[in-house]
């Protein structure tokens, strides 16, 4: 399912990713293999109820997590850079992680708020 | 029947350009028309330097990751004095590498995993940068500032 996230930052500017949200009922993922099928921007979207989730990112391209929580609020953020030997891994505790590629060109202190507009198409 | 290889029209970014900045990421591209695209170049620099071709960003930092996290706020002041200097709306984007751009909309600003290519590509003086070619230099790897 796509979905539209614009991010504000404090300089009024705000940037849209049209992600693919990917439902996750497993408290253990797999990340690469997503990425691959779907491509960035993805957002994960953690349904399995428990407190925390493990990300597995080893192979994945460079990457930015923003750990979002119910109301898609930015609590944290996770940069995946180059690592593509050896395993890494993160926990997350929020229900939504919004990942992009690398880099991004604004301050993440900058974001103010994420907010979703309306699924734009289904596949 | 010719044997040799099919001649290919236009031309790439020269080395003078190169030299200049033009072809390396991350640059600014305006779209001026179906087809016909500006570029300039971006520049992170510590003190201010005449004569740069392009956008001078000013930064302390030599992280690249530093710097490409000035460039929505730089590229931002940039399209609003270009705007009011042509009192219109210019389609631009600032592209990051070869899958990675963001563009501003009407509607504000996107990421897309495709950058603009090809066509005749202009520097600011109007001149020809490239024509039927990718914008950036074509390296193995392609080269990148900042």
């Amino acid at each position: 399912m796509k979905k539209q996230l614009v991010v504000r930052l404090s300089s009024k500017l705000e940037v849209n990713f049209h992600c693919t949200e990917v439902p996750v009922t497993s408290t253990f993922l797999d990340v690469p293999p997503i990425v691959s099928e779907h491509n960035f921007p993805i957002l994960l979207h953690f349904q399995h109820g428990a407190l925390v989730s493990t990300l597995h990112l080893s192979q994945l391209p460079d990457a930015l997590l923003l750990h979002l929580d119910h109301n898609l609020q930015f609590q944290s953020a996770t940069y995946a850079y180059h690592q593509p030997k050896g395993d890494f891994d993160v926990q997350s505790q929020c229900p939504y992680v919004l990942i992009i590629p690398l880099p991004i060109p604004f301050v993440l202190k900058d974001i103010v708020s994420i907010r979703s507009i309306a699924n734009t198409e289904t596949k | 029947m010719s044997t040799t290889p099919e001649k290919q029209i236009g031309f790439p970014i020269s080395q003078g350009h190169a030299e200049q900045g033009f072809g390396k990421f991350p640059y600014v591209i305006i779209r001026l028309q179906y087809g016909i695209y500006m570029q300039f170049p971006i520049h992170f620099v510590k003190d201010r330097k005449d004569g740069l071709a392009g956008i001078s960003i000013q930064t302390d930092s030599s992280d690249p990751k530093v710097q490409q996290a000035l460039l929505l706020d730089a590229i931002a002041q940039f399209k609003t004095q270009i705007d009011k200097q042509k009192k219109r709306f210019h389609r631009l984007c600032v592209v990051l590498d070869k899958e990675q751009a963001y563009y501003w909309e009407e509607d504000g600003i996107k990421f897309s995993h495709s950058i603009p290519k090809g066509g005749t590509l202009l520097n600011s003086q109007q001149e020809f940068i490239a024509m039927g070619f990718p914008h950036q230099i074509q390296t193995q790897q392609s080269e990148s500032h900042g």
